[in-house]
């Protein structure tokens, strides 16, 4: 087995493009992580692109204004956990020695609205059960109701979001938002409100993957990846598009799975991690998740948020550039915008929201399909 | 008024209606007893074909429930529209639209009913579906 390190990333910034393809997108996320990992295409022994908006063979198109080394390029969908999964492919196959190097890139330009495609049958569509806020909100409503969770925690969270994108130039919305602003914000699916949910929109972000040894020769600030995981749900976690799920599963939930097993491979804990992206795709999943990873007990993700523990300067600073709910979600390039953000943060490069002395990073994708990536890197 | 042909449910084997008391039907593994709706053949948990459909209590308790304001893609209904997340006594939780177009008519752990109603019309068919309904309702 051999070790695995980032080499280079790169991202496009995320926002509204409309005079722009995702050839475009995709092509300057690759560009700039090349660039920072000092190569150019030739040095890439395999490609994996990310992407779920598409047809067919996008990765081939946005790689072709780098060249065409004829090299093997696989194109990667799974939804919100699509980069993050090509990362995983990647990740294996260096580890297994079949390449020394390789570029995950993932683009997408969103379609507007509530997104469409979930994986919602026609029924669910025709009658309003195709809606993925209503997961999110029903999800959030549930923990409100159990324990005692409150609007004001949920707006605290989009707040702090938009406070920590100030500074993020890959953001999509930079402007401070006060508590007060997020709960008199359009009710969008209770107890959302259009600040408390993430924006689908374009973006790019992209990664080179390289073996330890091979790395040396073209970065001195090589990042290491400890663990890359990928696991799918069980019927106990009723995420989109399931419609039924048992009450009281004898099992973890999907992200505390992907967790779990992440913390193994990579012999390290949450308590661990100094910093880490998780899927903040609405207020209350921030919360949900930062409980499911590990980072609080279940039950007390908003207090503590709060509290300030998910704050830079906290115990546990959770989405510190933003988050998706700042940054927008690009659905392909979403989780390699995180780990793009996690690698600058371990190499202290994070500039005014630099959590100092960061060693270890975290990033979790969940999505659509009931997928969960959790993403451990270490410097 | 819109004259409707025939009422036809908006998939087959959701729910009985007919002639009878709604009620949803799900799929239940002969070897483990595993649930799932809509019903399926194979059973999640063994990944067999052990699953028979059988219905299950009509009343079941709300968990939580949100409501929307902007049509979803594909909706045929009206916003807005509230949607929530039923436990069946059998040990068994669907989502599901409800009557409701308030959240303030909807109380976490009160008991809902499951009936069939108009979902919506669409060239001269009437397209039913289950929605849950609060049992404290309509008793008056």
């Amino acid at each position: 087995m051999e070790e695995v390190v980032i080499a280079g990333v790169g991202m496009h910034e995320f926002g509204r493009f409309d005079d722009k393809d995702y050839r475009d997108l995709g092509f300057v996320a690759a560009k700039r992580a090349l660039e920072d990992a000092n190569m150019s295409l030739n040095e890439v022994q395999a490609a994996f692109s990310a992407n779920v908006y598409e047809i067919s063979a996008a990765g081939h198109n946005v790689l072709e204004k780098l060249g065409v080394p004829g090299i093997p390029i696989i194109n990667v969908e799974n939804a919100c956990a699509s980069g993050a999964s090509a990362v995983r492919l990647a990740y294996q196959a260096i580890k297994n020695k079949e390449y020394d190097v390789a570029l995950v890139v993932g683009f997408e330009k969103s379609p507007r609205g509530f997104l469409p495609g979930a994986g919602y049958d026609r029924w669910q569509e025709w009658t309003g059960l195709g809606a993925n806020p209503l997961y999110f909100a029903s999800s959030i409503h549930e923990h409100m109701v159990e324990y005692g969770t409150t609007r004001e925690q949920l707006a605290y969270i989009a707040s702090k979001s938009h406070k920590n994108a100030v500074h993020n130039p890959y953001a999509m919305f930079r402007k401070e938002l006060s508590i007060d602003e997020v709960l008199n914000a359009r009710m969008v699916s209770d107890p959302l409100t259009l600040y408390m949910l993430c924006a689908p929109n374009d973006g790019a972000a992209a990664v080179v993957i390289c073996n330890k040894k091979v790395a040396k020769s073209f970065t001195e600030k090589p990042i290491s990846i400890a663990a890359s995981v990928l696991e799918t749900r069980r019927r106990g976690d009723m995420f989109v598009p399931a419609v039924s799920a048992p009450a009281n599963p004898p099992y973890p939930t999907v992200a505390e799975r992907a967790a779990q097993s992440a913390y193994e491979m990579a012999s390290l804990g949450p308590e661990d991690i100094d910093v880490a992206e998780i899927q903040d795709v609405d207020a209350g999943s921030e919360i949900i998740y930062s409980e499911r990873l590990g980072f609080c007990p279940i039950g007390e993700g908003g207090a503590r948020a709060e509290a300030g523990e998910t704050s830079i300067g906290g115990r546990i600073p959770l989405n510190v550039n933003g988050g998706i709910l700042s940054r927008g979600e690009p659905v392909g390039a979403s989780s390699l915008g995180q780990i793009a953000e996690i690698t600058w943060q371990l190499r202290g490069e994070a500039g005014v929201n630099q959590v100092e002395g960061a060693k270890v990073a975290l990033s979790h994708s969940e999505g659509a399909g009931g997928n969960s990536c959790v993403t451990i890197l270490t410097r | 008024m819109v004259y409707v042909k025939e009422k036809v449910p908006v998939k087959e084997g959701l729910f009985k209606w007919q002639d009878e008391e709604a009620k949803l039907i799900v799929a239940k593994c002969t070897k483990c007893g595993e649930m799932v709706f809509p019903q399926q053949s194979f059973c999640p948990e063994c990944c067999l074909e052990t699953m028979e459909p059988v219905t299950i209590n009509s009343i079941g308790k709300l968990k939580c429930f949100t409501r929307i304001t902007a049509p979803p893609p594909g909706y045929k209904g009206s916003v807005p529209y509230t949607a929530g997340i039923v436990e069946f006594p059998e040990g068994i939780r669907i989502l599901g639209i409800t009557t409701e177009k308030e959240v303030v008519n909807l109380e976490p752990g009160m008991e809902m009913e499951v009936i069939v109603d108009t979902a919506f019309i669409e060239d001269e068919k009437e397209y039913v579906m289950f929605k849950y309904k609060p049992v404290s309702q309509g008793e008056d």
